[in-house]
């Protein structure tokens, strides 16, 4: 029993030893870390922000290229706004400015000036600059944050319409614009003129594969920042080359069935009153058509919804001659938009973002094998055909506006 | 060893006159050769002899009087408080007069007393006759009365127990809202009685067992004859036959006697109060072990799952009973793993907290000077110290200290800044969790338990709190209560049973018993 004993202590005393000094490595607890939450990536004008202790030896060997926004959530004030302690309000966040050439050095700078560890697994957006995106390689841009270990693939992607860093601004107290961002992006069901959003994973594959693709554009006025419209990324120079207004989007969102919600709205007939459809249901369903050399796509979207308003007098709902020149309003509308959104990404920005060239690919892949490699030069001369059907559903309560 | 021993018993013979000396011990335990002989002629020796065996105690009684029928000296020994009085009145009344009114064969001498006695005389139900006189004095010890007659070689022993005991209440640590509200009391003939009103059969089998080499208490093995598996039965008599000591004072000596792995933190044995939880363990095809003097029956062999049952989970409709199982693996997991899983999430993984949790818990933990670990252990011992305050007071008192503690705790904590908020509710889910594990010593398990895995997330993290787990389910699946797995029905799996498992199956589909006990008469349901 004894020789036993004196067997097992030396495993024991290892067994501890190793727990004791090899534990605790990656101890850091929560309120010691410095959560990035959100960055923003312009291009650097003449201003230098974080080189102010060059004179004394501060710095490092760089090129001024990138502007680089971090920012900061500072829980300590999360925690305070709830309780209201009388006195101004501090902002819950923090945006450290720096200029730079390496988004990873830029990243980990603030460890000079800044207590706690930087820590990057619950970055939520990136922001990049019009002026930025239209200039530099996204694929280029972003290799750090793909490569990374701690960026996660759900990081949403934007496009700023002026500069990132203003967007990451917001007057509202007690209120961290990251997370804004992040929330207006989950509108999505609520309207149209939203695109579904586009996170780090998905814009990564896109730039592999060199497809066009659509960002979620979005734009601060004195404060505010609102979605507005969509960023057209180019497959083959992976550069922005141009936006989509709010309605040109939504026109696109229409041919490709995305979104929900929303509505439309037609005016009509001589008495110029207007009429809005909700949207319930949307559907799109695109068709590739090949012949000889032609490519050609039949698509055919398909609205369900209600009448959900109708300024005409009588107007009478009951009618079904009466909805059908609703409807009619309502399908000639859609057309226009359609038109519109398709000429603009067909032939202005010649940039397939709405998908065919998925749906060729699937339907035909061995016409796609030679024609993907330039695809959005092929996209611009095809046909595209589309049918609207609009079905009004319901009208509620209100039928005709006059006693007969 | 045996002279170590030897001291040790002199030591306390020394202290205590009353108790025996080593010599005398020893000769007790020699119980095949008897001490003394009854010499038939010399009443009043044997009387003496008597005396000295039980010892002058003022709670010993020694009647003489003589019989009414023949001219012979007679005397009653009992202890008073033992004895039912009004019994032994009876007795010596129909020992004393009896006789004078139904003159008996004329020469009772002469014919064998004692069988007169016993035929004619004695009103008690139970007579035995032993020989010696240390077999009388025993018996006295346990409530029965010796009666000696002159010239009759044997000493009679009548059936006179009769105390004072409690009497049948609901169990107040295993409360149910449906079931009946009886359990155990103090008295192992109640007891057993409760279990043969519960299965009326007659394969319901108790064996007799005396525990105890200075003082002898008396323990019944029951079991299902033609039910349970032989093996077991004879598991646990071998042990409890193997039981070596001077006194049993609670079941609960037994049970860390005969339990498989003295080191294990797990309860081996179950300890209930509830005879209907005794009565369907039996059924199963368990073993049961009841000590008289206490109200806490012992079933084996146990299975993990067992320790998370009720049985009202069997009362209930099986939803409920499903439910409320689902709902207690759930809460033993929190309750062994809840503040770990928050240490090494605060202290390792920020990241796997979803961000706006982190941040909150992020801006709670500001100004706390201690890393979580400490936190959760100050606040762990702190609830453990409360526990055991409110438990040993008196019920209001325990209660005002309850609520000043926890309000200690829950507020004046946290205003203090020494913990936060999050720990607070952290802790107390964990220790509200650990209380609704119907079984204290499941309980009691877990909560050692969770101080490990505290200790092992402060080390390592996520990692180490694996590493515990891992650690518990090695031992988990190498434990055996009375060479029943203690794990099964998960491992080693038998689907079967797990009718009976994380699920109450309808009690429609529990056919047969459960195959882990190797029963010999599976089918309990046509």
């Amino acid at each position: 029993m004894d020789r036993r004993h004196s067997r097992m202590r030396p495993l024991i005393v290892a067994l501890v030893l190793l727990l004791v000094t090899t534990g605790c490595w990656d101890l850091k607890e929560v309120e010691e870390l410095r959560f990035t939450v959100g960055e923003g990536l312009d291009r650097a004008e003449e201003e230098t922000p974080g080189d102010e202790w060059a004179a004394e030896g501060g710095g490092y060997k760089k090129r001024n290229l990138i502007l680089f926004t971090q920012q900061l959530a500072l829980p300590e004030f999360i925690a305070a706004a709830g309780k209201q302690n009388g006195g101004q309000q501090q902002k819950p966040y923090q945006n450290i400015v720096l200029t730079g050439d390496s988004t990873f050095q830029m990243a980990s700078e603030p460890s000079l000036g800044h207590q706690g560890g930087t820590f990057g697994q619950h970055l939520k957006v990136l922001v990049i600059g019009e002026a930025l995106a239209r200039t530099v390689n996204l694929q280029q841009l972003l290799n750090e944050y793909f490569r990374s270990p701690t960026v996660r693939r759900s990081v949403l992607v934007f496009i700023a319409r002026g500069r990132a860093k203003d967007t990451l601004e917001t007057q509202e107290p007690g209120e961290i614009p990251s997370f804004r961002l992040v929330d207006i992006a989950d509108n999505e069901k609520e309207t149209t003129r939203l695109l579904p959003p586009m996170n780090l994973g998905k814009v990564n594959s896109k730039l592999a594969a060199e497809s066009s693709f659509l960002l979620q554009s979005i734009a601060s006025k004195a404060g505010i920042v609102k979605f507005i419209g969509a960023a057209v990324i180019k497959g083959k120079t992976k550069k922005l080359i141009g936006f989509l207004s709010e309605e040109e989007l939504e026109g696109l969102n229409w041919l490709t069935g995305q979104g929900g919600g929303g509505a439309i709205k037609a005016v009509y007939e001589e008495q110029r009153q207007p009429a809005v459809y909700m949207i319930d249901k949307l559907n799109s369903h695109i068709h590739p058509r090949v012949e000889g050399n032609r490519i050609s796509f039949d698509v055919g979207i398909e609205f369900e919804g209600r009448l959900i308003e109708d300024w005409a007098i009588p107007g009478n709902a009951f009618e079904s001659k009466h909805l059908k020149k609703v409807e009619k309003a309502f399908h000639d509308e859609v057309r226009k938009r359609v038109d519109r959104s398709l000429n603009k990404i067909q032939h202005e920005y010649q940039a397939d973002v709405a998908g065919f060239g998925n749906q060729l690919r699937i339907r035909y892949p061995e016409v796609w094998e030679k024609v993907k490699k330039d695809w959005d030069k092929e996209f611009s001369r095809a046909r595209i055909k589309y049918t609207v059907t609009i079905q009004i559903r319901d009208f509620g309560t209100q039928g005709s506006k006059l006693k007969e | 060893m045996s002279e170590r021993k030897q001291l040790k018993t002199k030591k306390i013979g020394n202290r205590d006159r009353t108790r025996l000396s080593p010599g005398q011990a020893q000769q007790q335990t020699e119980s095949s050769q008897p001490a003394v002989t009854v010499s038939p002629d010399d009443f009043s020796s044997r009387l003496e002899l008597m005396k000295t065996e039980i010892k002058q105690n003022p709670d010993v009684v020694f009647r003489r009087f003589k019989l009414g029928f023949a001219n012979l000296e007679a005397a009653v020994v009992l202890i008073d408080g033992l004895t039912d009085k009004d019994l032994i009145n009876e007795i010596m009344k129909s020992l004393m007069y009896g006789v004078a009114e139904t003159p008996p064969d004329p020469q009772p001498a002469a014919m064998n007393i004692k069988d007169f006695i016993e035929e004619k005389i004695l009103p008690a139900s139970k007579i035995k006759a032993v020989s010696t006189v240390k077999e009388a004095a025993e018996e006295v010890f346990t409530g029965f009365s010796a009666l000696l007659i002159e010239g009759m070689p044997e000493i009679l022993i009548l059936e006179t127990p009769s105390w004072k005991s409690r009497g049948m209440e609901e169990p107040v640590t295993e409360a149910l809202v449906r079931g009946p509200r009886l359990g155990f009391n103090e008295t192992l003939s109640d007891n057993i009685s409760l279990l043969r009103r519960a299965i009326a059969s007659p394969q319901l089998t108790f064996v007799d067992y005396w525990i105890g080499k200075t003082a002898k208490k008396k323990l019944v093995v029951a079991y299902m004859d033609g039910i349970v598996d032989p093996e077991i039965v004879r598991e646990v008599q071998t042990r409890l036959e193997r039981i070596d000591i001077d006194h049993v004072p609670e079941s609960g000596y037994i049970e860390q006697l005969i339990e498989d792995n003295y080191l294990s933190p797990f309860p081996q044995l179950q300890n209930t109060e509830r005879a209907d939880r005794v009565a369907s363990a039996l059924l199963e095809g368990r073993v049961a072990i009841l000590l008289d003097g206490t109200p806490f029956a012992l079933i084996v062999p146990v299975t993990f799952s067992m320790l998370l049952q009720s049985p009202e989970d069997y009362y209930e409709r099986w939803f409920a009973g499903s439910l409320m199982r689902m709902l207690r693996f759930a809460v033993a997991f929190v309750s062994l793993f809840g503040p770990s899983i928050y240490i090494s999430f605060v202290s390792y993984h920020p990241g796997l907290i979803p961000t706006k949790l982190a941040l909150s818990i992020a801006g709670t933990r500001e100004g706390v000077p201690y890393p979580s670990f400490i936190e959760a252990l100050i606040m762990e011992v702190a609830i453990e110290i409360l526990r055991e305050a409110g438990l040993r007071l008196p019920k209001p008192v325990g209660q005002t200290v309850g609520l000043v503690g926890g309000l200690v705790i829950g507020e004046a904590a946290v205003r203090a800044g020494i913990v936060s908020p999050i720990m607070v509710i952290v802790v107390s889910i964990t220790a509200i969790s650990s209380f609704a594990i119907p079984q204290y010593g499941a309980g009691i398990a877990l909560r050692i338990l969770r101080f490990g895995a505290m200790f092992f997330a402060a080390l390592l993290g996520l990692y180490g709190v694996t590493l515990f787990f891992l650690l518990i389910c090695i031992h988990f699946v190498k434990l055996k209560s009375f060479g029943v797995p203690y794990a099964s029905p998960a491992v080693p799996y038998r689907l079967s049973d797990w009718k009976d498992f994380i699920l109450r199956m309808p009690i429609l589909m529990m056919k047969r018993r459960p195959k882990m006990l190797h029963t010999k008469n599976e089918v309990r349901k046509g």
